[in-house]
């Protein structure tokens, strides 16, 4: 957590190099699953906007699922 | 596993998503999105920068189940959030390079790398310049906010040392921070200072 922290400072002090040391450092760890993470998230909530979820639905949507492909497939080649 | 159809699991959602329930998955959106945004906000802290890298995190999601590449082991938000923080960090690399080199005209130029990137005499003076009116504005702030500035940035030390050595929470050492960052922004700007090379 306490990259995180310096994390937040980002905009006053660390260069990309630092914040680049400090985000890799991140991935050999297990905040991505501590309870400490997720409340500290929760503290300092900021909603996304509607419209920006409405685009990622949009493109759930927007796709055919791969399982479908293949007897699709096989359809027309029997046509 | 059973699936339950009250209160599902992630790994209801993400079961019934894979097998053709598209409806799962807004249900899981909408379960975890504050925590991603809030996760990618908080490191970047620019929300039209945030929506993008939220975008990509959620469309990266929505093709890896397609592909049947997420494996469950009971912490889908761990892993959204894994994959939230690796595309931070392609985009920090993105800008790093960007700031090194320049692809004009595409040509070769023996000069445009980062070894000849590095500061000039000139440059150093103004660097020089600006950490004493940094410092000079620190001296401003009130004693509790310039103890945490001192401490973080001069004296390197964490946030959760700083807050040992000085009494207090993690939480009220990085609102100090916070507030001094807003007094020296805002001495900053009464006083017209540049502060950038």
């Amino acid at each position: 957590m306490d990259d995180l922290y310096t994390l937040q400072q980002n905009d006053f002090c660390n260069s990309v190099d630092e914040m680049l040391l400090l985000l890799e450092k991140m991935l050999g760890t297990n905040i991505f699953e501590s309870k400490e993470l997720y409340d500290y998230l929760d503290h300092f909530t900021k909603i996304p906007s509607d419209e920006l979820l409405q685009r990622i639905l949009k493109f759930k949507d927007s796709t055919i699922y791969l399982s479908l492909k293949p007897p699709v497939i096989t359809e027309f080649s029997l046509n | 596993m059973k699936l339950r159809k009250i209160n599902p699991t992630d790994y209801d959602l993400v079961k019934q998503y894979i097998d053709g329930n598209r409806d799962s998955f807004d249900i899981l959106i909408n379960r975890h999105k504050d925590r991603v945004y809030t996760y990618i906000f908080l490191i970047v802290k620019n929300h039209q920068l945030t929506e993008d890298l939220f975008q990509d995190t959620f469309i990266k999601v929505i093709r890896s189940l397609r592909l049947g590449k997420y494996q469950d082991n009971g912490k889908f938000l761990a892993w959204v959030l894994r994959i939230a923080h690796n595309l931070i960090i392609d985009h920090f690399r993105r800008e790093k390079q960007n700031k090194t080199f320049s692809k004009d005209d595409y040509e070769l130029d023996i000069f445009n790398s980062s070894k000849y990137s590095d500061c000039n005499c000139e440059e150093e003076l103004i660097k020089h310049q600006i950490h004493t009116d940094i410092r000079t504005l620190v001296e401003e702030l009130p004693p509790d906010q310039r103890e945490v500035v001192i401490l973080r940035h001069y004296k390197g030390l964490s946030f959760k040392d700083i807050a040992d050595q000085t009494d207090v929470s993690i939480n009220t050492a990085l609102g100090r921070m916070r507030y001094a960052l807003i007094n020296m922004r805002k001495i900053i700007e009464d006083k017209n200072m540049s502060l950038t090379l």
